[in-house]
């Protein structure tokens, strides 16, 4: 044979016969017994490869201690700590306590509204009333709510004037179907110009139940107490993160729509199975869920799918959760982080328990690896989040939708 | 049959820390990492659970490579290198002595492409040919020309180094 080339001697030499098979292995042996060259150029391989060996061993030591095995079990492998961005995780802070604030703030009821109170300057008086649910102002709560809710940017322009509600209430979309319009229209129209005057705030014109709760509070009548600070604080928030803000304005991202619906411009009573819903949809994406229009999502859940105000939306999804019908909300969080809320029907029954499952319902690998990924159960929703921050900063921020 | 990750966790720690080191260069965070791989590991039944584990610690080490923003957990990790620096300090100069080595290697790695210093490091991890192969893409038969190389390649640059250092000092 010819000479032994430099790759075969070295796998000679690392013992990696078995790699060479056995004819060639006895082929390499019969020659280096009669060739002093190769015998020779073995010698050097040796040589380079004990250098090399002994540079990797000595500028690399490390403590031959190893933890106990049993370490391991209290390892959640998707808790990676990672301390990054505490701007970002404070912008998300104060996103989600604009959402919250956003809950007792009027529904726009109607696009107009929002017009109608942009040119008016928003000084501290915006008085949403306060909801009955009491807490804390900055903290985001993500409970199921009858009341509708309007997004920071409604919030920071509606100025102290109340909505035109009246005009809301009858052809136009009820207030809580007012809360997803943004979402279906695609790409988002301009608000139509404001009209001439907006109604004055009386008692009638509140809008009806489930939209009991954003009862506006006559102008000026709360300065200076806790919801007109929360007001202003909303406003900062909107100021601060306009990307959030504008979730459900013109800003909107266009929704990522798998397919048509079945369903869609269907008056149908009751509440749709799930194979009702995804009838038409296209789907499903990696993790098995299907996007859906909003309504859809409305009618499957029976009620107003959750989401986080001033977060943009990323999609509204069908799919099974547990073995239960369940509707995925996916936002997008500042610094690409991602925040999943999987919701089933109210009255399913709620499995699992809270804190840290080892059931994912969302598609992990979609997120950045730098990203800590969490999930929480709060109440009957399991809310997941992905984001370029410490674990311990996204389990907070998890924990304060509680 | 169920792999005994276990037996399998105490045959290839070490190796696995050591192979991480050679990547991100903390031992605290090697740590670390061959820890997240393993607890990943648990649950899984890959036909080669070594295999699996490099494969898996390799993609976590380049992830953390990718980071940008220094991490403010590295500034403990400092923090608490010193403190244990002091409890159990070799003679400062032995320290800086080992530091020294341990950059020179590091510098030495940067200089092989990145297939040849994946190949050396693996089979520095105690990974066969074949399953070097597997890992890489390479055919059996290359994985020795390449180690070959690679070899090479680090005790040249790590000569030059050394050779710069010299001549500076």
């Amino acid at each position: 044979m010819q000479h032994v080339d430099e790759g075969l001697l070295h796998a000679w030499l690392d013992g990696e016969r078995a790699a060479l098979g056995p004819a060639r292995a006895e082929e390499v042996r019969r020659h280096l017994d009669g060739c002093a060259e190769c015998r020779t150029r073995l010698g050097e391989a040796r040589d380079l490869r004990d250098r090399a060996d002994a540079l990797l061993r000595g500028g690399s030591p490390v403590g031959a201690e190893i933890p106990p095995f049993e370490s391991l079990a209290g390892r959640v492998p998707a808790r990676r700590s990672r301390t990054r961005m505490l701007a970002w995780a404070a912008s998300l802070v104060l996103a989600l306590g604009a959402g919250w604030l956003a809950r007792g703030a009027p529904d726009p009821g109607e696009p107009s509204a929002r017009a109608a109170a942009a040119p008016r300057p928003a000084p501290s008086p915006a008085v949403p009333s306060a909801p009955a649910v009491s807490a804390p102002a900055g903290t985001a709560v993500v409970v199921p709510a009858p009341a509708p809710a309007v997004d920071a940017a409604t919030a920071r322009r509606a100025g102290p004037r109340p909505l035109p509600q009246v005009a809301a209430r009858g052809d136009a979309p009820p207030p809580a179907a007012a809360d997803l319009a943004a979402m279906e229209a695609t790409p988002v129209p301009p608000p139509p110009p404001p009209p001439a005057a907006a109604p004055p705030p009386v008692a009638e014109s509140r809008a009806p139940a489930p939209a009991e709760a954003p009862a506006a509070a006559p102008p000026g009548a709360a300065e200076g107490d806790r919801s007109g600070q929360a007001a202003r604080r909303a406003e900062r928030v909107a100021a601060r993160a306009p990307s959030a803000a504008g979730a459900d304005s013109a800003e909107l991202p266009a929704p990522n729509y798998g397919g048509t619906l079945a369903l869609e411009g269907l008056v149908v009573s009751g509440t749709p199975t799930l194979e009702e819903v995804l009838g038409g949809a296209v789907g499903p994406d990696a993790d098995g869920w299907f996007s859906v229009r909003p309504e859809a999502a409305r009618r499957l859940l029976g009620r107003e799918p959750l989401r986080v105000r001033g977060l943009p939306l990323i999609s509204v999804q069908a799919g099974r959760w547990e073995g239960r019908a369940a509707v995925r909300v996916r936002q997008r969080l500042e610094g690409g982080g991602l925040l999943s809320l999987v919701q089933v029907p109210d009255g399913a029954k709620e499995g699992g328990e809270s804190g840290d499952s080892a059931v994912v319902p969302d598609a992990w690998d979609e997120a950045p690896t730098d990203h800590v990924r969490l999930i929480r159960q709060v109440g009957a929703i399991v809310v997941t989040g992905s984001a370029p921050l410490t674990a311990d900063s996204l389990a907070a921020l998890l924990e304060r939708l509680r | 049959m169920s792999v005994d990750w276990a037996e399998v966790y105490r045959a290839t720690f070490l190796e696995l820390v050591r192979f991480l080191h050679r990547k991100v260069w903390d031992e605290e965070r090697a740590r670390d990492l061959a820890q997240e791989t393993f607890a990943r590991a648990l649950g899984q039944e890959p036909d080669n659970p070594r295999a699996w584990l490099f494969r898996v610690a390799s993609n976590l080490a380049h992830d953390e490579a990718r980071l940008v923003v220094r991490r403010k957990r590295h500034l403990t990790l400092l923090r608490t290198e010193a403190e244990q620096a002091e409890a159990d300090a070799p003679t400062p100069a032995a320290e800086m002595e080992a530091q020294e080595r341990t950059e020179r290697l590091r510098l030495a790695l940067e200089r092989l492409s990145e297939r040849d210093r994946e190949v050396l490091l693996l089979w520095d991890a105690g990974m066969s040919y074949p399953e070097i192969a597997l890992e890489t893409g390479l055919s059996a038969g290359a994985v020795g020309t390449t180690l070959a190389r690679a070899r090479r390649r680090l005790v040249e640059a790590h000569l030059a180094l050394e050779e710069k250092h010299a001549a500076r000092g």
